[in-house]
Order: C-alpha cells, then sequence, then structure tokens
C-alpha cells in the first residue's frame, strides 16, 4: 500500500513548491546561496520528521 | 603538479592501507562501526569524484541545476518511506545479495539475473573511467596510462588483501569514510583560500558575483529535472552505493537518520560556488575538476595542494574497490553459481570467495582497458554516461514495488530497448564516428552532449515497451503471486505446506551432498542459533522456519535462483495443499508491523487488539488445521495445560503431554461438537472438569477451510458449586421436614415418657417396671433423635457469637468422649495454642468436633493418635485439622458423606445427621468443611474446617457454600 502522505507531499513539491523555489532563486541579489539555504531547509525537515517518526 | 604527485602516492598508499588494516583492528569499539555518521561517510566516498571534485565542472556546466542533481543524489535518504525503506525491506526480509537477486525474486527469471548484470557491468565501466581519467589529467598527454595502471594495482591489492566477506565488513567503511574526511577537509580548505586569499571576504565575492554577471549566469535549469531524474533513482542502481547498503544490515542503526547523508552532501558541496569563481577570477588554466588541486598551488599553499590529491586518489580509489568487489559478487552469482551442480567436493565458502575475487580483478582489468581507449576526459560526461544505462533499471524496480501488472517479459523487452538507445546515443558515440541520425528532420546529436535528450528517449521507450509487452503478454501464476509479495506494504503471506523431511539431522545430511558437509553444518549450526531452535525440536514449523532461515542464509552466498533450487532438493514440500502458514505470518507481523504505514499499519493495530483478546481470553482458545497442526494456543489454554505457547504451536495436536494430547485429538476427530463437562485426571493436580466445544471452517470457505477452532473452559468450580447448591438445598428440605417431625413427635413421646415413669414408680410387678423401663429407654433415644433434628433445624442468631478460643471448644469435645467408657482407647492430640480464637459459639463448635472425633475415634484402632492441628493458610484464615490413622473413606462415597441421614454405621449406632450438623454449623460460621481421604500414604482421613480469623465478619453467608470433599 503506497504511503499516501508522502505521495501527495511529493505531488505538492513537483507541482507548487519547486515553480515558487525556481521563481525565488532567480530573483535579483545574492543567488548563490539560495540552493543551500533550501537544502538546509529539507534536511532540517527531515530531521524533524524522522524525529516525530522514532527513526532518530 | 608533478613534484607533488610522488609525494601525494606514497602518502596516499600508507594511509590508504594503513586505515584498511587499522579497520580490522579488532580494539575498534563496535559502537564506532555502527554509528549513522559512519554510513553516511561511507556512502558518499564510494559515490566517486563527481561529488567533490567534479561537483565544480557540473556546476560550471550547469549552474544551479547541478547542485540540483547533486542534491537529489542524496534525496533518496529525505524520501526513503517511497523507495528506500521498501527496498531495504524487501532485501533484509530475503537476504538479496544484490540488486539482480531482487529483480529476479521479482521476475522469476534467470535471464534477468544475467541482463541486469551484464548491465551493471558494463554502465560501470564509463564511471569508472571517470575516476582513474580525472587522475591521468593531471600527467602531461601520454604519461597517464602508468598512473591509472598503479592506482588499478592498488585497488587489486586491496582487493586480495580486503575483499574478503569477512573483512569487506570494516575494511570497506574504512577506507571509504576516510575518504569522505579528506574530502570534506581538503575542499573546505580550498573553499576558505578562495574567499579569502582571491576574494577578500564573504561580502566582495558577492559583489563580485553581482559585478561580474555570475550571480545570474549560474541560474540555468534547463536540466534540472533531467538531472533529478538521473540522480535520484542512481542512488540506489548503482553497485557500489547498493553495496554500502547491504553492509548495513551490519549496522542496524546506520540506515535510520536520513538526514545525515544530505547534510554531509551539503557539507561538500559549500565550497563548489566560491571555487568556481577564485577560478574564473584567476583564469586558472585547468579542467573544472581540477581547480580544488590547482588553486591552492596558485595561491602558494602547497599543503592544501597535497591534501587535495590525497584526497582525491581515495576517492578514486575507494570507488574502484567498492564497485569491483559488489560486481565480483553480481557476476558470481549470475554466470557462475550453477545450483544443478552439487558442491559438496569443495569448500563453498573458499570457492564462492576466490570466483569473485577473480571477477573483481578481471572487471578491474577491464576498467583499466576502457579508461584507456576511451576519448573523454571528463568527469561529468563519463559519469552520465554510466549512469544513463543503470537508470535502464529502474522500471523494474518501480514494478518490483508499485506495478505488479508487468511481467519479465515486458522488463526485458524495455530493457532491450533502453538499453540499446543507450548504447547508441551515449556510449558507443565516445568509441566511434557516428553519423547523427534524422529523425522529422530534426538532426540529434550523439555523445555525451545530448545526454538529457537520450535519457529521457532511452526510459520512456523502456517504460512503454515494458507496459505495452506486459499488457499483450501472460504472467505465470508463480510471478504473480511473487509480483505482489514484493509490493510496497504489501507484507508476504508465508506459503505453509508440509515437508517432507522431519528431522534436523536428515537435513543436515541432505544439505551436505549439495553444499559439502563442513559447510552443511556451520549453515545449520548458524540457522538454528539465530532461530533458538534445537536440533531435537521436530516440529513442522520449526522445521519450516529453518528451511526459511537456510534460504535466507544460502541466497546471500549463492543468490534466490541457485538457493531455491538446492533447498527445493534439500527440503522439498510435501503433496499437501499450498496454504497460507498463519503461524509464520504472524511471527513476522510480531517482528516487522513496525514498518508497516498507511491502511496496512492500521490493520495491524486491529490484528494485536484482536490477538490480545484471544490471548487473554478467560477460556483456553486454539486453532488446528486440517493436518492437526497448532496454529493457536492462548494463554488461558497454556495455564490449563501447563504447555506454553511457544512449545506447543507449530507442533501437532498429539504431540502435546499427555493427558491433553489424547483427549484433544480425540475431541478433534469427535464428530461432537460439544463435550459438556469431560473430566481430566491430572497427575500432579487431580480432577477437573472441562467444558469442551469446537468450531469447524466450513469446507467450502476459501479461508482456512478444515480449520478447528477449540474452546475449553474450566467448569470445576462450577460443578461444585452446582453439587453444593444441592446440597443445601437437601439440608433446607431436611431442616424443614425434621422441625416438623420433632414436634409431632416429641409431644406424643413427652407423654409416653411420662407414663412410662409412672409405671415404673407405681407397679409393683417386677415384668411390668422391666417392660416400662425399657419403654422409658426408647422414649430417650427418640427424644434424642429429636433433639438432633431440633437442633439441625435450628437457626441461630448472631447475639450467641463471641470470640473464643479453639482449644476450649477441642478440649470440652474431647472431655465429652472420654466420659465414654466403652469406646476405643485412642489418643488424642490437640496441639493448637491458647491464643487461636474465631467468632463462634461455644456450644456449637463443641458439638463439631464432638462429630468429627467420634468418627474419628470410630475409624481408628485401639491406640492410634488423632491430631487436632491448626494452621493460618493466609492471614484471612485459620484451619483446623482432624486427621486419624484410620482406613479412609471409600472414593465412592466421598461425595455423600455430608449428606442427612447417609451413614456406614449399623442400624442405632449413628443418626447420618452428624456431618450434616457440622457442615450447617460450619456454614453458619461462615466456614468450609473440606474432607481429604486418603490424607497420607493411602490411608486416614483429614477434616479441615476453615474459619475466617477476621473478628468482625460473622453470620451466615448464603454465598460460601462451604461444602469441599477431595480425594
Amino acid at each position: 500500500m503506497l504511503n499516501h502522505r508522502l505521495a501527495a507531499l511529493l505531488v505538492l513539491i513537483t507541482c507548487v513548491i519547486l515553480p515558487m523555489l525556481f521563481y525565488w532563486l532567480t530573483s535579483p541579489g545574492i543567488t548563490w546561496v539560495r540552493p543551500y539555504i533550501i537544502w538546509g531547509m529539507v534536511i532540517f525537515a527531515t530531521w524533524l520528521w524522522q524525529r516525530r517518526r522514532g527513526t532518530l | 603538479m608533478n613534484t607533488a604527485l610522488p609525494a601525494a602516492l606514497a602518502i596516499f598508499a600508507i594511509l590508504f592501507f594503513a586505515v584498511a588494516a587499522l579497520s580490522q583492528w579488532r580494539r575498534i569499539p563496535c559502537s564506532l562501526w555502527e554509528h549513522p555518521a559512519i554510513f553516511a561517510l561511507s556512502y558518499l566516498g564510494a559515490s566517486g569524484v563527481i561529488f567533490f571534485f567534479g561537483a565544480i565542472e557540473m556546476v560550471g556546466r550547469y549552474g544551479v541545476s547541478g547542485l540540483i542533481g547533486l542534491a537529489a543524489f542524496t534525496g533518496l535518504f529525505i524520501f526513503s518511506p517511497l523507495f528506500l525503506d521498501p527496498m531495504r525491506w524487501i532485501s533484509r526480509n530475503h537476504a538479496f545479495a544484490t540488486l539482480p537477486d531482487l529483480l529476479v525474486y521479482r521476475f522469476r527469471s534467470p535471464l534477468v539475473t544475467r541482463t541486469c548484470c551484464a548491465l551493471l557491468a558494463v554502465a560501470s565501466l564509463p564511471i569508472a573511467a571517470a575516476q582513474l581519467k580525472i587522475v591521468t589529467t593531471l600527467l602531461p598527454a601520454g604519461d597517464g596510462l602508468w598512473l591509472m595502471a598503479l592506482i588499478t594495482a592498488i585497488s587489486a591489492a586491496f582487493i586480495l588483501l580486503y575483499g574478503k566477506p569477512s573483512k569487506v565488513v570494516t575494511s570497506v567503511p574504512g577506507i571509504t569514510s576516510v575518504a569522505t574526511l579528506l574530502t570534506l577537509a581538503a575542499l573546505s580548505g580550498c573553499g576558505f583560500l578562495a574567499v579569502s586569499a582571491v576574494f577578500g571576504g564573504v561580502a566582495e565575492l558577492n559583489a563580485w558575483s553581482q559585478s561580474s554577471g555570475q550571480a545570474q549566469v549560474i541560474l540555468r535549469f534547463e536540466t534540472a529535472y533531467a538531472l533529478i531524474l538521473l540522480f535520484f533513482p542512481t542512488a540506489f542502481i548503482l553497485p557500489q552505493q547498493g553495496f554500502i547498503q547491504n553492509l548495513s544490515n551490519w549496522w542496524p542503526r546506520s540506515t535510520s537518520p536520513g538526514w545525515i547523508v544530505p547534510l554531509v552532501m551539503l557539507l561538500a558541496t559549500l565550497p563548489v560556488f566560491p571555487i568556481l569563481w577564485a577560478g574564473l577570477e584567476l583564469t586558472l588554466d585547468a579542467p573544472l575538476q581540477h581547480y580544488v588541486l590547482v588553486l591552492p598551488q596558485v595561491l602558494g599553499a602547497p599543503w592544501l595542494h597535497l591534501l587535495s590529491l590525497v584526497a582525491m586518489l581515495f576517492i578514486v580509489t575507494g570507488l574502484l574497490c567498492v564497485t569491483a568487489i559488489a560486481l565480483g559478487k553480481v557476476i558470481v552469482i549470475a554466470f557462475l553459481i550453477n545450483a544443478d551442480k552439487p558442491f559438496c567436493n569443495t569448500d563453498l565458502d573458499r570457492w564462492i570467495e576466490r570466483r569473485r575475487l577473480v571477477a573483481a580483478l578481471l572487471w578491474l582489468a577491464l576498467a583499466l582497458a576502457y579508461a584507456a581507449v576511451n576519448g573523454s576526459s571528463s568527469v561529468t560526461d563519463l559519469t552520465i554516461t554510466g549512469m544513463i544505462g543503470m537508470i535502464q533499471l529502474l522500471p523494474g524496480i518501480i514494478a518490483t514495488l508499485y506495478v505488479p501488472r508487468i511481467n519479465y517479459k515486458g522488463f526485458l523487452a524495455g530493457l532491450a530497448v533502453g538499453s540499446s538507445l543507450w548504447l547508441y546515443g551515449t556510449l558507443t558515440p565516445n568509441f566511434f564516428n557516428t553519423a547523427p541520425p534524422h529523425l522529422f528532420g530534426m538532426t540529434l546529436a550523439l555523445g555525451p552532449e545530448n545526454w538529457p535528450f537520450w535519457l529521457l528517449e532511452s526510459l520512456v521507450a523502456n517504460l512503454l515497451v515494458a507496459l505495452l509487452v506486459s499488457l499483450f503478454t501472460d504472467m505465470s501464476k508463480e510471478e504473480k503471486q511473487y509480483a505482489f509479495q514484493c509490493m510496497v506494504d504489501n507484507l508476504p503471506t508465508p506459503q505453509r505446506q508440509s515437508l517432507e523431511i522431519s528431522s534436523v539431522e536428515d537435513i543436515q545430511a541432505r544439505l551436505a551432498s549439495w553444499v559439502g558437509a563442513p559447510a552443511a553444518a556451520r549453515e545449520i549450526s548458524a540457522a538454528l542459533g539465530t532461530l533458538s531452535i534445537g536440533v531435537d525440536d521436530h516440529r513442522p514449523l520449526a522445521l519450516r522456519m529453518l528451511r526459511d532461515q537456510l534460504n535466507y542464509q544460502l541466497s546471500a552466498k549463492l543468490g534466490t535462483v541457485a538457493t531455491e533450487k538446492i533447498m527445493n532438493k534439500v527440503m522439498p514440500f510435501g503433496a499437501g495443499a499450498v496454504v497460507d502458514d498463519i503461524s509464520l505470518l504472524e511471527s513476522q507481523l510480531a517482528s516487522e508491523g513496525s514498518a508497516l504505514s498507511g491502511l496496512a499499519a492500521e490493520l495491524n493495530k486491529l490484528r494485536l487488539y484482536h490477538k490480545q483478546t484471544l490471548e487473554n481470553l478467560p477460556v483456553g482458545v486454539c486453532s488446528i488445521d486440517s493436518d492437526g497442526e497448532i496454529m493457536l494456543w492462548n494463554l488461558t489454554l497454556a495455564k490449563y495445560t501447563g504447555v506454553p505457547a511457544a512449545v506447543a504451536e507449530g507442533g501437532n495436536i498429539s504431540d502435546i503431554p499427555e493427558p491433553w494430547g489424547t483427549i484433544l485429538a480425540r475431541f478433534c476427530a469427535d464428530p461432537a461438537i460439544s463435550w459438556p463437562a469431560h473430566e481430566v485426571d491430572h497427575p500432579s493436580q487431580g480432577a477437573s472438569w472441562y467444558h469442551m466445544s469446537k468450531y469447524r471452517v466450513d469446507e467450502s470457505s476459501p479461508v482456512y477451510s478444515g480449520y478447528q477452532i477449540v474452546l475449553l473452559e474450566d467448569v470445576t468450580e462450577r460443578l461444585k458449586l452446582v453439587r453444593e447448591l444441592g446440597h443445601a438445598e437437601r439440608l433446607t428440605s431436611v431442616g424443614r421436614l425434621a422441625a416438623g417431625v420433632a414436634h409431632e413427635i416429641g409431644n406424643p413421646v413427652t407423654g409416653i415418657s411420662c407414663l412410662a415413669q409412672d409405671m415404673i414408680a407405681e407397679s409393683q410387678e417386677e415384668e411390668t417396671r422391666k417392660n416400662a423401663g425399657i419403654i422409658l429407654n426408647l422414649t430417650e433415644r427418640i427424644s434424642l433423635i429429636v433433639r438432633t433434628l431440633m437442633d439441625f433445624s435450628r437457626s441461630d442468631s448472631q447475639e450467641s457469637l463471641r470470640s473464643i478460643a479453639i482449644k476450649e471448644a477441642v478440649d470440652s469435645a474431647i472431655q465429652l468422649l472420654e466420659l465414654d467408657k466403652g469406646a476405643k482407647a485412642v489418643e488424642f492430640r490437640t496441639l493448637i495454642a491458647q491464643d487461636v480464637v474465631v467468632q463462634g459459639d461455644l456450644n456449637q463448635l463443641t458439638q463439631v468436633f464432638v462429630n468429627l472425633l467420634s468418627n474419628a475415634r470410630d475409624a481408628s484402632q485401639n491406640g492410634d493418635p488423632i491430631d487436632v492441628t491448626c494452621e493460618y493458610p493466609d492471614p484471612r484464615h485459620v484451619a483446623i485439622h482432624i486427621s486419624d490413622r484410620g482406613s479412609g473413606i471409600p472414593q465412592e462415597i466421598l461425595g455423600r458423606v455430608m449428606d442427612p441421614f447417609f451413614t456406614t454405621k449399623y442400624p442405632g449406632q449413628g443418626t447420618g445427621l452428624g456431618l450434616s450438623l457440622v457442615y450447617s454449623i460450619m456454614r453458619f460460621h461462615r466456614g468450609t468443611v473440606t474432607i481429604t481421604s486418603p490424607a497420607q500414604h493411602g490411608r486416614g482421613t483429614r477434616v479441615t474446617l476453615l474459619f475466617d480469623a477476621r473478628k468482625s465478619t460473622v453470620g451466615p453467608d448464603n454465598s460460601d457454600t462451604g461444602l469441599q470433599a477431595e480425594k
């Protein structure tokens, strides 16, 4: 059985969040650190999520 | 650069083998190896130079897309529940040695293993070449071959020294984690140098990126999706990554935190932009992947240059070693293991080990040859070329986890089409100059430059062909079954079929004929140890579990296909029908249930609830299948029978220790659906009565037909209660009758007695006075009976109860009995302390002891002792025992001795009301009477009076019937 919540999250990320992020990434300013900020936030979210699941 | 290279090579070689040797050092604590950070470092250390030194080239070419691609490589850990966890779960459950092994398990065709193995071996060549090429370009053109050969030789030496299965567990994590640490240090140092020495600070770097336009140049996303598509799945498909994942089976804690691998990758790529821009600012004359080496040299940091060189050599050699070892395993399983040819004349482990080493070394030689003839020197091009080849296995993995409809024909057809496009579009153009094809008027560029097109084309064609061929071809029943078993969240339902073999010794003997006696002994011993099963355990379930465990152990060495064939010959199944193995399914759910999610997890919760309910029912429950094998044995039944569930479940019903084995087997075979009160005679606990009933699952039922569910209820107490109530009712009736009779008889008898006394006093005739005396004696006897009846039926009030010493009542009774000089000369021994006090009526209790001691005396021989003792069975009660050494009470009348008017004495010697009276009085005192006969050594009787020791509780209690008779 598919983990529906995670699949829905993946769809949300692909269709909504990624385009928004691309827009933010391409806006003027200091651009090179932005991918790292997003990447760090994803890692932090994973840490939080896995801690809640008890896999830490 | 040329001067630093020999020193770097020397330092690298010494450090590399020192780390490998130290990793084997047994004194390094296990907790260090099991730490999740070691897994993360090791995982990335085996992934190759593209993720570290090649990252500069990736970002230089594709901008932020390159960074996204590198991040996607670790995305597998972030979204681990979707792909990684199910793959790990399936791999661990079945001990799949490699990815092809998983696919052959799913698609049930040996051709799948060989095709996948060949694809992995060929697609790994460009990736290996990328590692060798990055070092080669350090030297002038034409001088690089010796360096490639040297690195290959060092890799080969490591494989020969530390590539054995027993050593690889620690040596590979050792070198790969050190490789990552060194590389992180080199990249961080280089990044710091770039920011501080070239730009003068972070603010200046930012200002430079704006002014030079690089801040906008890097914002390129045209290849982002293609890079995500390529890097995300290859994290599991790459043989070296799969190998590290497999090693993680030895590291139970290592794979749980999915955030460490992405974090290490983030740290590794953080200095990428500063290094790239510093190189551009300084207009370095070197390939982008060499910026980390050249920048420190240009900026006058020779130690950092040396560190970067050593780190690069570590990463390069790490990938070559791990890939060669991983592919050696795959090649041996796919091409060299022949399950039809027994290994009995060889040492199996040694045989496999040697061939794996030879296969690994051959692949290394092939990689060296590929690197030597390949024209491209770009790390990115070579790695991406290899990855596109490997990603052709992605449809197979998706089918395994999510699409059970795809069959092996579809998978192989799709793989053939996708691989052909990959070979034509990206691999062969490195060697041959082929004219670009034209399609719909477009010219399709060949080679790695056009890789996004060939990636999408090959993958889409692969998937479409797989789907179409699967739709139009049939799947075998076996393939369907395994396809559903491999699905995400779908626990494989273990199948149960009776085995032809019935002992561990036989299994070992048969296994020895296939894998040799030493290997068979090793495997059986390991399996028994893992399962905690004894050699003498012949339970069908135990043997089935042993079969599965042996299957698991051998799969890791021989692969799924060969192991299945061998196990089918060693432990063949009988002719019986295949049914779901509930016991194994239950144990699997118990151990793996926490890994379930979604609806499966909810259903598992429901299962736990029902199981708990069944286990704790106050009724014994067991489930027996059509072969007589016990599937369920709940706690209550374990308590009734004294046989724990661990012993009973999985065994045959007739193997249960007596008397239960026979009883349950007879009951299951009996057409009757219930036995109302079946007596079970325990050797230790005495007789008990059980209400047995059963439900037979209908033969037409599609699920578990022929199963019987047997329920057992202990009705011993209930039966005793019913008997007590009957007895009490009889006593009540007799009491009422007695009161009426006593009243009616009492008055005439008093008149007769008076007249008889008058006759004695007034008559002069001797004969008359003598007859009157007889009449008087008889009336006195009638009066005694009437008085006894009155006593029996009397309802005393609580006012007569007070604290009395039991000893006082006993002593009074003994004094009264000793007045009868004609009775037997027995010895009354009172062993009761003066302070044993109960609430009661002294006269009534004296009457109780008179009756009981009188009975004991009648049953004893002259000179026998009669003991009156006392004990406290618990703080709330006091027990008085009257024990004689007489002949005892026959078992057939033991249950009736308390009935009114029941006596074994001759007419005129007893009324049959003595024990009934004792019972009645004890009931009034809230006490119980228990008669045990024979008391000891087959003789004697012991009457136990149990009083409530609490002073406040007195008075009749209808709920306590008070009568017990024991054998």
